[in-house]
């Protein structure tokens, strides 16, 4: 199996968001001086999740079958953090983060559209 | 948060609930084979119930209580669904809106908890197929009111969030908010760091230390709140009280409700209008700069002017939509009252509507409730024939009452059709003439006739009935319509059928109007009755009387303003247009001096002077700061006849 099929398995959970945050951050975070170099680099398991596309940022999480609070909390600050700043931010859930949201009483943010 | 705060956030509730229970009875009916009508009435009746007791609504909460209880009787086959189950439990939804309106009569609730007890114990009693009753529920149901705040550290405890909350739901029926608020931007966001917290209600049988006992391995459990708000009635032998296995049978469970109801804001309407008002004086000060900045020759200015304009453009219409409502949120109530009538006629009804999502101004939508139950009562009543009628005449069995909207450029176009017997021209012709309406030998066009019904105290009907016949209806109709600058008309044909139309501004704060002008003063048409503008003939300009017009082979009659409105100066115009309107009697011209163009229209009130002036509904301000007067064109028709 690729490496880039076996980071998309894996879960979105507290032990990863660190690393997912800190891809996200340059490109959703507001204008502070960071850029996209700023970004570790791919390969950490993370990276793998995220596409930049025309207008904005894909997060896939097609393949991602577990999200814990942690992973839930992050998407749903990236998603209204990018509602403020223009930002094009499309979220492909995946059975981990529908299942997650429904448990933990937070709306299916993922299904309106980030701007 | 108080009781009072709590009390508010509940009837803000109820009415979706009340609402989902309705539509979930009428569906059920329908098909009293649908489990997830029946999951959806139990899971309503079931948050109205807990929620109303976290209010402090405890009478609403008790008799929610008893109703929910032969619902779970229902969920778990041992009471069938049955028309006079629905008809109760339709009757038991109207006793719950009276007592969210503290209108309630305890009589009347009592009656009601009889015939669900009686309705009750004869199904059991008489139902060989279904299994005994279990044995009577002792355990008591309490109301626990839940404030989680989670240590920020708690993901590093080890410690899983979403099992805690299972485990929680597992004890009974959870009913939680998320509070996002201490949601930091992403910048800030220290993604091991928990902001989020959650309140709500869990319904359970549950003890306190039981309750607690889910949160026994939190490092930091200081956040955690319970506390029991009331205690339900004993639960019925016959029906015992939900159990949480019990409620994850039931598509899709009560949590997906709960949470989808945080993702909407709800403001009180008051609060929208003020802003709306403002949003208007915003409009009306842009206008005046945009005035100004055209009579200098400075950039700078011109285009800080058209910054305002564009920005205030959208703010204005990002504030309107705040206020549209779709109109499925009306059309909904009218599933109810159409099976009521259907029940109370003895004739089998079947309404039909279309375009729910076209959205309208809420005031218009609250204004346009009772026109159309006008409507759909005499489509009902009058227009759809009886069976043994409809059979004659080779027509299917249930009558057919099509609602229908749809949204056109500016205007909302909406209609009530019925597959009924149609209007009579000879019917409507005799009863003119008996009442002194017309004389035997005028000669008038079928839809003249039909316009006579909007004559107040004007029905063609022999009989009386509890659901209409008095002649009170379709003046009050067309007043409504006219009320919100729309227009009303009616299309028919005998044995056929008959449509009523009506047409409306999307909005009545902020108008599209037609800016005209008449002796060099600005009026202002409604843009949702006018149809086009043309070039009068010439003959046309002398004389004061109602003149005829063709129009692609139509004869349009039209008059002239400054007649009407008695303006003096030069009657000969060269700029002079007629602007073809499209009113109930038909179409109507009004001749004008000039027409300048649309315009967006901010509603004003015209002050006591121009309050009662005939022929004008209400006032704007141009930018220039001068007052336009907003035309009432079916009255001016109405006095030109």
């Amino acid at each position: 199996m690729p490496a880039s099929e076996t980071a998309r398995e894996s879960p979105l959970t507290v032990w990863r968001v660190r690393a997912l945050y800190d891809h996200l951050r340059p490109l959703i975070g507001r204008d502070d001086g960071k850029s996209e170099d700023d970004a570790p680099p791919a390969g950490d398991g993370r990276s793998e999740l995220l596409e930049r596309t025309a207008d904005g940022v894909r997060i896939d999480l097609t393949d991602v079958d577990k999200v814990d609070m942690a992973g839930l909390q992050l998407l749903w600050c990236a998603w209204r953090t990018a509602r403020t700043t223009g930002l094009q931010l499309a979220i492909n859930p995946g059975p981990g983060l529908e299942r997650a949201a429904q448990r933990a009483f937070i709306p299916p943010f993922w299904t309106e559209t980030s701007t | 948060m108080s009781v009072d705060k709590y009390r508010e956030l509940f009837l803000s509730e109820a009415d979706d609930l009340l609402e989902s229970l309705e539509s979930a009875l009428l569906k059920l009916e329908a098909d009293p084979t649908d489990a997830e009508q029946v999951a959806a009435a139990f899971r309503a009746l079931h948050t109205l119930k807990g929620s109303g007791a976290m209010a402090g609504l405890t009478g609403l909460a008790a008799f929610a209580h008893e109703v929910e209880a032969v619902f779970d009787g229902v969920r778990n086959d041992r009471l069938p669904v049955t028309s006079n189950l629905i008809t109760l439990a339709l009757a038991a939804k109207d006793h719950l809106r009276d007592e969210c309106e503290d209108v309630a009569d305890p009589q009347a609730r009592e009656k009601l908890l009889v015939e669900f007890r009686s309705f009750a114990e004869s199904s059991e009693a008489t139902s060989e197929a279904r299994p005994a009753p279990p044995a009577p529920a002792s355990t008591k149901e309490t109301v626990y009111r839940l404030n989680l705040r989670f240590a920020p550290q708690v993901f590093g405890d080890g410690s899983s969030l979403l099992l805690l909350l299972d485990e929680l739901g597992d004890l009974g029926v959870l009913s939680l908010q998320v509070v996002a608020d201490q949601l930091p931007a992403f910048d800030d966001f220290d993604p091991e760091r928990l902001y989020l917290t959650w309140a709500g209600t869990l319904t359970t049988t549950a003890s306190m230390d039981e309750i607690r006992e889910v949160f026994l391995f939190l490092d930091d459990d200081t956040g955690i709140e319970i506390q029991p708000v009331a205690e339900a009635d004993e639960a019925p032998t016959s029906a015992p009280a939900p159990t949480s296995s019990a409620k994850t049978e039931a598509p899709p469970p009560p949590k997906r409700e709960a949470a989808a109801r945080t993702a909407v804001l709800k403001i009180p309407a008051p609060k929208l209008d003020l802003m709306v008002d403002l949003v208007g004086e915003l409009v009306i000060a842009r206008s005046r700069l945009s005035a100004v900045a055209g009579r200098f020759d400075d950039p700078d200015l011109q285009s800080i002017s058209e910054d305002v304009e564009r920005l205030t453009s959208e703010l204005r219409d990002r504030t309107m939509d705040l206020r549209m409502l779709p109109v499925s949120s009306t059309f909904r109530r009218f599933e109810r009252l159409i099976r009521d009538l259907s029940k109370a006629l003895n004739k089998p009804l079947v309404l039909s509507t279309e375009g729910g999502d076209t959205e309208l101004d809420k005031t218009v939508l609250d204004r346009l409730a009772d026109p159309l139950v006008h409507l759909l009562r005499n489509a009902a009543d009058h227009g759809i024939e009886s069976v043994e009628e409809r059979q004659a005449r080779g027509k299917t069995e249930p009558g057919t009452i099509h609602l229908r909207a749809r949204q056109t450029e500016s205007k909302v176009v909406i209609e009530v059709e019925d597959d009924g017997g149609g209007l009579d021209p000879a019917r409507i012709r005799k009863k003119a003439i008996e009442r002194g309406l017309l004389t035997p030998e005028a000669d008038v066009s079928e839809q003249e006739l039909f316009a006579l019904l909007f004559e107040p105290g004007f029905s063609t009907t022999t009989e009386v009935s509890d659901v209409s016949g008095r002649g009170v209806g379709l003046d009050v109709v067309r007043r409504s319509i006219v009320e919100l600058n729309g227009a009303f008309s009616v299309r028919s044909t005998l044995g056929v059928g008959t449509t009523f139309t009506i047409r409306l501004p999307l909005s009545l704060a902020i108008m599209d109007g037609l800016l005209v002008l008449i002796g060099g003063d600005p009026y202002v048409f409604p843009l949702a009755l006018v149809e086009e503008c043309i070039e009068p003939p010439r003959s046309s300009h002398g004389g004061k009387e109602t003149r005829l017009l063709p129009v692609r082979g139509e004869l349009v009659p039209y008059l002239r303003l400054r007649d009407f409105f008695r303006v003096s100066g030069n009657d000969q115009v060269d700029d002079s247009q007629i602007v073809i309107t499209q009113l109930n009697e038909g179409r109507f011209g009004f001749m004008v001096d000039k027409v300048v163009g649309q315009h967006q229209t901010v509603l004003k009130d015209p002050g006591p002077i121009a309050r009662n002036v005939d022929g004008i509904s209400g006032a704007t301000i141009l930018g220039d700061g001068k007052v336009g007067l907003i035309i009432d064109a079916p009255a001016i028709v109405g006095i030109a006849d």
